[in-house]
């Protein structure tokens, strides 16, 4: 019995392996391969837009990245997917986060300042930050996600937004480029209802699939991450060029657009990229483009580095005043006066905030009430 | 002078593995994974080193040439190897938080060469041993001088070195002795080369210029640190504190973790204001964790009668102290403050005091040293030193706007651990997620918070009126505890059932996850399974090697219980330096007298070697079982009780691994020395390296402490059946 023990042990130790192996594959399935095998429920998949049918797959055409999809596979973006041979997306009326949010939170200054802005996302996201400040949202799949309670459609998401005393509704936290069906269907309705929509996004879009969206939108916030292309490549996941094609259509569609730029130490904080930075959004976008420099906080892989230090972010807003942009501002610092908005004619301090909180609102029907220029934005509702 | 040399050796190797260990804990934050990455890499290439060197070197040389130029070597490489880690800091993305598979690769790949020639030293020392006396006591004289070495060089490395001389002056000094020892050798007749002693001069000429110029190692942090400020490294004996400069913030980096940043009021006034605002009356405070130094500043302006504040020991203060702004300085000098140098569980479980609020501002992440302030053990002490409507407040890592799977069930067991042990918990939401804990009901009414603010007369730059009112909406609270306490399958932290810290392990890797990661896992699996099968013939004469099989299983075993009852130690007694080090050189101490007992019986006839191995894994196994049951008892005694009981329990598992390996030796049937030693060494090693990575990763975080030593008993039983299966009849 011993021998016979002696000569199956090799083979025994061998079964035990290869079960430990299948076991933790069987647990730990890779997101992106295995589960894309697992039928997602048919009620919560629908038919994407912008997508273009070739014999071997679908392509996408709603980002720059343009995925080839062959069956079951998906976009970069991890929420639009190939199901028999038709374009889905799998995150339509899911989703996962949905707040009331002071609208200087956005940021957004330069529309009905003090109010209260309907925020929602759901997950996904084409791009790839290491800075992400949300990324459990952005870089989660949709399999993985909670949803917020229960799901939303668009007629609920409006009312709900009515019902907390909401002007308006931002597309934000995430990218809303990637659940671009449910945005359009929700920005469209909420239009016919009087309500205003905000788009906070990294920009990262085609122009056809931009210019549909744009009609239904007050605001959109572009977050120009960079100015510098291997930055974009490296530390963002995508190319510089086309974000800058996207805010040159928002510019040239007459679109109200807020620049966003989180200034992330030894990164993107070198001042001779941020002049020329500025310089293009004030050639190419206007004098009167709102442009943020917001400070960044250690967030995601780069949690082992510290916040921006502030006089950076001042030395950053005064290349930008210098270079002739109107309204700069600094993000993340409650009670700093580059908070604030001045008049860029009389130099009076417009609107004073403190944080999320309005202490002083000096714009009285789009004017300055000091010297009477007119302000970009909406102010009123 | 051989003995002499061979004591220098484990000397050697164990100062090389302490220092190496600081050096990359800068790099990869001292977490359980790089831990567990470093002993088995280590160990691994050790291991390999020894059972490889034979295959390498060519037979006509004799190995006490060879031995010679290992010390050669590990002369350049030394010092090279720290240069290399520090120098490679800038190589990672800047502030980037490293991944597993990175810290995998980056970390066998940087030990290889040294810890490959520091392993072939064994065998080579073996060979040369053999020459004089009987090739089958030679493994157990050069084990028995190894061990000895690694006593002497653990102790002298934790009470003498580590604080007061740099690390890199250490393997300076080390190399030099290198040096010294390959002229020993040379005496000894190892045949050299004209040319080898020229260069043997140089190296000494050059490593003394370093020694001497003690600006070399400014200069090296300087280029460790080379896109900060560099102001001042201090290595202490629990850490290596770094302070840099970025811009006007100052910034206190711990083993390579930032810590603490000043100026910083964004992180240090919602940490001081939430609890105290909570406390209606918050005379009494207990401020705990040592990069607290922003939190005494906000505490103070609650005008309390009295804020004790503990930290572990005075490094931290006395780095940041000379950068301080005037105010933090006069908050460490104010009367109310009083510090206090100690282990902040030992502070609690002896403090006679009542407070009104103790604010927790560990900026350790929960690992498996960590998660002993997150336990319901812990929460029960500062229940006891809380008055009854006193206020407990700590913050742990979250999302403001969504909780990812992972990140729920982390913040879920946090709250569910408090919720075991006080009667009210609250929480407020944001990146980091406030826990507010009370044995009476919390008044969290916005009205009552801003009029404590208010009244208080409080100046802030963030924790503001309109920051408390955005914070404290009743719907988004309300969602966010409902979230928490509907989570299904969260377990509640215990000191001996570590799952916070396992939760935690979990939100930190959703970070790296990537298809990328699975499809190198999964190669690699398949590569080991593929060698495995390629190897089955081999396998097949498995009987040939069972004393190796049995060393493997000891090897993994003593690692496990090592580790977990230098955890447990922590747990129950609290983190004191120098006690660590005692219960560190116990085991030591232990291997050297195993080996001692090993040799004794070297006259011994085959038969009687193999019954002394079943005893001696008979002994380890019941050991594991009975420290099982013993552990959570010790809680209940004195200190010096419970070192005793530790110290015993380690010397013992030191004795049964060190006599096991030598009595191992006897056995072993093999062509040469240097094979038998190779093999028997890498198969101890190699069986300590798979310990290492799997018990403070996996084992322990799974199992539990308990567990894992239940674990140990299991695997042991496991192994002693296939030592029988493989005996036969015939050796028994």
């Amino acid at each position: 019995m011993m021998k016979k023990a002696r000569l199956y042990l090799p083979i025994f130790l061998n079964i035990i392996f290869c079960i430990i192996v299948v076991f933790i594959i069987a647990l730990y399935s890779p997101p992106q391969t295995v589960s894309s095998i697992i039928s997602i429920d048919g009620t919560r998949i629908r038919q994407a837009d912008w997508e273009k049918q070739d014999c071997l797959g679908v392509q996408c055409e709603l980002c720059p990245f343009r995925c080839f999809l062959p069956e079951g596979s998906r976009g970069i973006c991890r929420v639009r997917m190939n199901v028999a041979g038709r374009l889905r997306t799998l995150v339509y009326g899911q989703p996962v986060s949905v707040h009331i949010d002071p609208i200087e939170k956005k940021p957004v200054y330069h529309m009905l300042p003090g109010s209260r802005i309907f925020s929602l996302a759901t997950v996904g996201c084409n791009l790839r930050c290491s800075f992400c400040q949300n990324w459990e949202i952005s870089q989660c799949n949709p399999e993985e996600a909670k949803t917020a309670g229960q799901i939303l459609t668009p007629e609920q998401v409006v009312d709900a937004a009515i019902a907390n005393n909401c002007n308006s509704i931002a597309y934000t936290y995430s990218e809303p480029i990637v659940f671009y069906e449910y945005v359009l269907d929700i920005a469209r309705l909420a239009k016919q209802k009087g309500l205003r929509n905000v788009l906070v996004s990294a920009g990262y879009i085609n122009r056809e699939p931009l210019r549909k969206l744009t009609p239904y939108f007050d605001v959109v916030k572009i977050d120009l991450k960079g100015f510098n292309a291997q930055f974009y490549r490296k530390v963002v996941g995508g190319e510089l060029k086309y974000v800058l094609a996207a805010l040159k259509e928002l510019h040239s569609l007459g679109v109200l657009t807020e620049v966003v730029n989180l200034v992330v130490p030894s990164l993107n904080d070198d001042m001779q990229e941020i002049t020329r930075m500025c310089k293009w959004i004030h050639d190419n976008l206007g004098p009167d483009t709102p442009l943020f420099f917001s400070r960044f906080t250690p967030q995601y892989r780069l949690g082992n580095l510290p916040a921006t230090p502030i006089e950076t972010l001042e030395k950053a807003r005064k290349i930008a005043m210098e270079a002739g942009l109107r309204y700069v501002y600094i993000g993340n610092v409650p009670g700093h006066p580059g908070e604030n908005t001045y008049c860029p004619d009389c130099g009076r301090m417009l609107i004073h905030r403190y944080g999320y909180t309005i202490l002083e609102n000096n714009i009285k029907n789009g004017k300055c009430v000091f010297c009477g220029k007119k302000i970009p934005g909406i102010w009123e509702n | 002078m051989q003995n002499f040399i061979f004591l220098y050796y484990g000397f050697l190797a164990i100062l090389t593995q302490l220092v190496v260990f600081r050096e990359l804990s800068v790099l990869f934050y001292g977490s359980e994974l790089f831990l567990g990455t470093f002993l088995s890499s280590w160990l691994f290439w050790v291991g390999s080193g020894s059972l490889l060197v034979r295959r390498l070197l060519k037979k006509e040389r004799p190995a006490a040439a060879y031995f010679f130029y290992g010390f050669l070597a590990i002369s350049l490489l030394f010092p090279a190897m720290i240069l290399l880690i520090r120098a490679s800091k800038s190589a990672f993305a800047f502030g980037e938080f490293i991944g597993p598979l990175a810290t995998v690769f980056y970390t066998f790949s940087v030990m290889s060469v040294l810890c490959f020639v520091i392993g072939g030293q064994f065998s080579l020392a073996c060979a040369v041993v053999s020459d004089k006396i009987k090739i089958e006591t030679a493994l157990g004289r050069v084990y028995l001088y190894e061990a000895q070495g690694a006593v002497i060089g653990g102790v002298i490395f934790t009470y003498i070195l580590i604080g007061s001389v740099p690390t890199f002056i250490i393997a300076l000094v080390a190399s030099l002795g290198c040096i010294f020892v390959s002229l020993g050798l040379q005496a000894e007749g190892a045949p050299l080369k004209k040319i080898s002693y020229r260069s043997i001069l140089l190296i000494l000429a050059a490593l003394a210029i370093l020694f001497v110029n003690f600006r070399a190692e400014p200069a090296i942090n300087r280029m460790e640190w080379k896109r900060y400020q560099f102001i001042q490294q201090k290595e202490t004996r629990n850490a290596t504190l770094s302070l840099v400069n970025m811009g006007s913030i100052k910034n206190v980096f711990v083993d390579g973790m930032l810590s603490a940043s000043f100026p910083a009021p964004e992180s240090y006034e919602p940490v001081a204001h939430w609890p105290l605002l909570a406390a209606a009356d918050p005379g009494q405070i207990l401020i705990i964790g040592d990069a607290s130094l922003g939190v005494l500043k906000e505490a103070l302006k609650h005008s309390p009668k009295r804020i004790d504040y503990v930290v572990l020991d005075n490094a931290f203060v006395d780095l940041v102290e000379p950068y301080l702004e005037r105010d933090d300085i006069a908050a460490l000098k104010d009367p109310a403050m009083h510090i206090h140098y100690a282990d902040s569980r030992a502070f609690v479980r002896n403090n006679k005091n009542k407070y009104d609020a103790v604010i927790m501002n560990i900026q350790e992440v929960p690992n498996l040293k960590t998660n002993r302030f997150y336990t319901q053990e812990f929460y029960s002490q500062i229940s006891r030193i809380l008055k009854p409507n006193g206020i407990l407040g700590l913050s742990v890592v979250s999302s403001e706007n969504y909780l990812s799977r992972q990140t729920r069930i982390f913040n879920a067991s946090v709250y569910a651990t408090l919720k075991s042990v006080f009667k009210a918990a609250e929480v407020i939401p944001g990146d980091s997620l406030m826990f507010l804990a009370s044995l009476s009901k919390i008044d969290m009414q916005k009205e009552t918070i801003l009029g404590r603010f208010n009244n208080r007369r409080i100046s802030n730059h963030y924790f503001i009126p309109s920051y408390i009112e955005y914070k404290l909406q009743a719907m988004r609270r309300a969602e966010l505890k409902k979230i928490l306490e509907d989570t299904p399958g969260v377990e509640i932290n215990r000191d001996f059932r570590p799952t916070t810290c396992y939760y935690f392990a979990n939100f930190w890797l959703n970070k790296f996850a990537s298809p990328l990661g699975y499809l190198v896992a999964a190669i690699l699996f398949m590569v080991i399974a593929l060698s495995l099968f390629k190897k089955r013939r081999l396998l097949l004469s498995l009987s040939q090697r069972k004393e190796s099989i049995l060393i493997f299983v000891l090897g993994f075993i003593s690692i496990l219980l090592e580790l977990i009852l230098l955890l447990g130690y922590q747990i129950i007694s609290g983190y004191v330096y120098w006690q660590m080090g005692i219960l560190f050189a116990s085991f030591m101490l232990g291997l050297f007298l195993g080996a001692l007992l090993g040799n004794q019986s070297k006259n011994n006839y085959r038969r009687k070697h193999s019954i002394f191995l079943v005893i001696l894994s008979l002994m380890i196994i019941g050991l594991s079982v009975c420290t099982a049951h013993l552990l959570p008892h010790l809680i209940y005694l004195p200190i010096i009780s419970n070192m005793v009981i530790f110290i015993t329990l380690l010397v013992l598992i030191g004795v049964i691994v060190g006599s096991a390996f030598v009595i191992a030796g006897f056995l072993i049937r093999a062509d040469s020395v240097m094979e038998k030693a190779g093999s028997l060494y890498a198969a101890d090693l190699w069986g300590a390296a798979l310990g290492a990575i799997i018990s403070t990763n996996f084992i322990a975080p799974l199992f539990g402490i308990l567990g894992a030593l239940n674990f140990s008993a299991v695997i042991g039983s496991a192994g002693l059946a296939i030592f029988l299966i493989l005996s036969g009849e015939t050796n028994l």
